[in-house]
């Protein structure tokens, strides 16, 4: 059982009530990985939302060698009570990147996603509340990406004249 | 007048129920603009989302010193769609410039703060037009992975020529049905343009395609569904369809 204590300190979730942290609670899952241990492959299917629980988690590219990848992900570290996983709330529903266990202690809370808009669908303003943020997380990453591609092209232009 | 009717057919405000689209009427204000016409800057503060009603919208990256151009095309958006959604995202600033590139543009404003106040008053219409959001960022995220591993050069453009003779002869229908096969064919590469008369009257509706490296093809007394088997044969197939090119007297 996944402690509410931990589930108050989530960013996502700060805006929750008791009964909606109990209620998403209800629908997690506690899961234990060791370092370099794959929690999720880049290209899998994303049918969970996660929060690392204790340690740390990272978020890489995995893509072999020769496949087209002109803009690079940056490696990312997940900390204790951060939220991770939002491609599952866009398509094509697939990670955009691998996560493993980057502490030598890794314990992260796995939540369904299709549990998780069945309460969204009873409860609006906890769909709400947790929307605008995934909202918000999953336009920073678009914003990035096409800041990179302007970047790219406008220095093709610029260099080109 | 913006209706329910229109409201329901862009993919933001896909789910929501009559009551719900006419508050989100409330916050909508129609309005036209000129081919060339700059509607937002990029990082001018997100005061309004917009929608496509007529016409073609290019996000831009501007260029410090050089004039816009539609090789700093990052995304353009036909009609039905949403664009401007950093109004809905911290930090409401425009990532992007917005340009009109048709002859005209006829654009749905809605109002951030009149919006938000909606999503405070109603969470489920919040939840509903949010959940929707992601779907619709999520796709421009697919389409511009995709076009992050083409080349920004190898352009391909669409020219419906949209002067008074062509008009007339049904030039309005040909682009409509182009538009359509645009939307549904997931290619942000190809540029759609209307122009005006090219001095052939008696051949209209015509229409140019121009491929990168290739003459252009000026095709002749068109209609939608030859406009729907140009697209598909000659624009996405690489095939020229001889049958309808203009004939020089």
């Amino acid at each position: 059982m996944i402690d509410l204590k931990i589930l108050k300190t989530v960013e996502a979730l700060k805006g929750l009530t008791d009964d909606q942290l109990a209620a998403i609670q209800k629908c997690s899952e506690k899961m234990e990985f060791n370092q370099g241990e794959r929690l999720f492959a880049e290209g899998g299917d994303s049918a969970h939302l996660w929060i690392v629980l204790e340690g740390e988690v990272e978020l890489r590219n995995d893509r072999p060698e020769g496949q087209p990848n002109p803009i690079k992900d940056p490696i990312t570290f997940i900390s204790k009570a951060e939220l991770f996983g939002w491609s599952s709330f866009m398509p094509p529903f697939k990670y955009k990147l691998s996560a493993y266990g980057a502490s030598p202690k890794c314990e992260v809370a796995r939540i369904e996603k299709e549990s998780l808009v069945k309460l969204f669908e009873n409860d609006a303003d906890m769909g709400f509340e947790l929307m605008s943020h995934i909202l918000r997380v999953i336009g920073t990453h678009f914003y990035q990406f096409r800041n990179g591609i302007a970047q790219r092209w406008g220095h093709d232009i610029m260099s080109g004249w | 007048m913006i209706g329910n009717d229109f409201l329901q057919s862009v993919g933001i405000f896909k789910g929501l129920d009559e009551n719900q689209l006419s508050t989100v009427q409330s916050c909508c204000r129609a309005e036209q603009h000129k081919a060339g016409t700059k509607l937002f800057g990029e990082g001018e503060p997100a005061s309004h989302l917009y929608i496509v009603k007529k016409g073609q919208i290019d996000l831009r990256f501007d260029l410090p010193g050089r004039p816009t151009s539609e090789k700093n095309t990052i995304s353009s958006i036909l009609e039905f769609k949403a664009f401007g959604w950093s109004a809905l995202v911290a930090p409401y600033k425009y990532s992007l410039s917005a340009y009109c590139t048709t002859q005209t543009c006829e654009v749905v404003k809605i109002d951030r703060q009149c919006l938000n106040k909606l999503f405070e008053e109603n969470s489920r219409l919040g939840y509903l037009v949010l959940s929707n959001m992601a779907r619709v960022i999520g796709k421009r995220f697919q389409k511009l992975e995709k076009l992050a591993t083409a080349s920004p050069v190898s352009m391909v453009k669409v020219i419906v020529h949209l002067a008074t003779c062509g008009i007339v002869a049904g030039a309005r229908d040909v682009m409509g049905a182009l538009m359509e096969e645009m939307s549904s064919s997931n290619r942000s590469d190809i540029k759609v343009e209307s122009s005006g008369c090219i001095g052939k009257c008696p051949t209209e509706p015509n229409v140019t395609v121009q491929i990168e490296g290739e003459d252009p093809v000026v095709y002749q007394k068109m209609d939608a569904e030859k406009m729907r088997q140009v697209f598909h044969q000659h624009v996405l197939g690489g095939q020229i369809q001889t049958d309808y090119t203009l004939v020089e007297n």
